[in-house]
């Protein structure tokens, strides 16, 4: 069973791990990989003594394998630290090329590290922010993508689970052709069902390492060699250049470029153990999460928010009467870790009833028996806050 | 490990002695949000001439703990000096005070009604 293979299930048996969406546990493989890249750690691409050449050669390997494991090319795999920076690199790095008359467009269903940047871009530039709406299914409307310089949006909600649809998402890029760029965070998506980036229509899209059940502190940007060349990088000195005079730089090709500092080798390594850990368990049983949702169904004082998703692993609900929190901090009393509160999309939030939400995210350590640790843990809930019906 | 809902916080936070909106005897008011949990808070307050609180109410949309917090504050500082609330409301005696274990985060919802009532200021005139 795949559980046996995560030291923290065999150390904690009974604990139910359902915040699959916030992190992934570390599968020991990958424990073992990033290890064994902290011994042999050595400075990449900087000396010219074997150790580092091995070091290098460690972290080239892995690129390579992680460019497989997208189906991207090399020079389309960009290392960063986080998600986060990832957003902000290609949102911000397009700053030059927007004028005031340019428009941005997004949803209010996205994640704060994506709107912020998002945000900040408008007001430097003047350009006009507009957001569609996107139902619970994924689709939407067409909203003069043709005109718009930059669209962002998650291909899958971290909240409900609902994924955007890939044929809106090809009109989507038809339409806008090459005078715009289409942006896409697939840190919810990956982890589920893998990504082929050689036929996603976008010209970059973004995944979390911690998030494929790597390590902390990288993450990938995947994106076209043109787009990526028409981002300015966010940071620079460290590695990225070719020169530097007293009044100018150059930088170097992708993906150096865009990869300013000191790489963390030992996550990079370690994603690309996990990645070739994750492949042949892809994609991932949704039946799990199936069960819950029929637990959770059956009780009248719950709502879900999220339509029911064969491809996320995630759904949101809330309790009548009972705040987000104090179900999770109920739950957690019972080793069932879920997540509460507003999932960093306050946007959102503030298109439903509720404040905040129970977020419930499955994966590779989750089984159908789950659902009935759930089950019982419900029941203790209501009867402890003495819930009404909806 | 002792379950943080025992029955006193689960009543205390499904009926709170001190829950009340703005009314036309109060002077002083003050929110507060949680942006993480959507926690919000409004204090409404009515403040003697002698500087004293004659009567504190909250309105919490939140969490049990927040909830319990914002009631168990108001019970407290009714009856003190305003003054008394600047550098006098120590938010570690207010967390010990609930006789509950939080976690860091979880404290933050404990705290949110006290960064509130240290926030109080005269209500505009037009809204009396």
């Amino acid at each position: 069973m795949l559980r046996q293979e995560f030291s923290i299930f065999r150390e904690q048996p009974n604990l139910v791990y359902l915040d699959y969406a916030a992190t992934t546990p570390l599968p020991d493989v990958v424990v073992k990989a990033v290890l064994q890249a902290s011994v042999k750690r050595a400075p990449i691409q900087r000396s010219l003594y074997p150790l580092a050449g091995q070091a290098t050669a460690a972290v080239q390997e892995s690129r390579t394998a992680i460019a497989n494991f997208f189906s991207a090319k090399l020079e389309e795999v960009i290392f960063q630290s986080s998600a986060t920076q990832a957003l902000h690199q290609v949102i911000l790095g397009l700053e030059a090329q927007i004028r005031p008359s340019d428009l941005l467009i997004t949803s209010t269903r996205e994640h704060h590290s994506l709107l912020a940047p998002l945000l900040k871009l408008a007001s430097r530039t003047g350009a006009k922010l507009k957001y569609i709406e996107i139902d619970e299914k994924g689709e939407f409307e067409d909203n003069k993508f043709a005109q718009a310089k930059l669209v962002a949006l998650s291909l899958t909600s971290n909240v409900t689970g609902a994924q955007l649809s890939l044929d809106s998402l090809s009109k989507l890029k038809t339409q806008q052709g090459r005078g715009g760029f289409l942006l896409l965070d697939c840190c919810q998506s990956a982890s589920h069902s893998g990504l082929d980036f050689s036929s996603l229509p976008a010209d970059f899209a973004i995944c979390a390492g911690h998030k494929l059940y790597g390590p902390s502190g990288v993450a990938i940007l995947l994106g076209r060699e043109r787009a990526l060349n028409t981002l300015d990088p966010l940071l620079s000195g460290g590695g990225n250049l070719v020169s530097l005079a007293h009044s100018e730089v150059q930088y170097r090709p992708l993906p150096e470029k865009l990869e300013a500092g000191s790489p963390n080798q030992e996550a990079i390594i370690g994603l690309a153990a996990a990645l070739n850990w994750l492949t042949p368990h892809l994609p991932v049983s949704h039946k799990p999460l199936r069960a819950i949702y029929e637990v959770l169904a059956q009780e009248s004082a719950v709502r879900i928010i999220s339509p029911y998703s064969e491809y996320s692993g995630l759904l949101a609900f809330t309790v009548n009467g009972i705040h987000a929190h104090d179900v999770a901090e109920f739950f957690g009393e019972k080793e069932i870790c879920v997540r509460a509160g507003q999932h960093c999309a306050s946007l959102f939030h503030q298109d439903i009833p509720e404040a905040a939400t129970v977020r419930i995210s499955t994966g590779l350590g989750s089984t159908e028996a789950d659902a009935l640790r759930i089950s019982v843990a419900l029941k203790q809930l209501l009867e402890t806050f003495h819930a009404q019906p909806l | 490990m002792p379950s943080l809902y025992e029955q006193e916080l689960i009543n205390r936070a499904k009926s709170p002695v001190f829950f009340g909106c703005q009314s036309q005897d109060d002077t002083h008011t003050a929110e507060g949000k949680n942006l993480s949990c959507g926690d919000e808070i409004t204090i409404w307050a009515k403040i003697g001439g002698d500087e004293k609180i004659l009567s504190l109410k909250h309105e919490t949309r939140g969490c049990a703990v927040c909830t319990a917090s914002a009631d168990l504050l108001c019970e407290k500082w009714q009856g003190k000096a305003l003054g008394d609330l600047i550098g006098g409301l120590d938010f570690a005696h207010h967390i010990a005070s609930l006789g509950i274990s939080l976690s860091p985060l979880r404290q933050k919802c404990a705290t949110l009604p006290c960064e509130t009532l240290q926030n109080l200021h005269p209500l505009p005139i037009e809204s009396k």
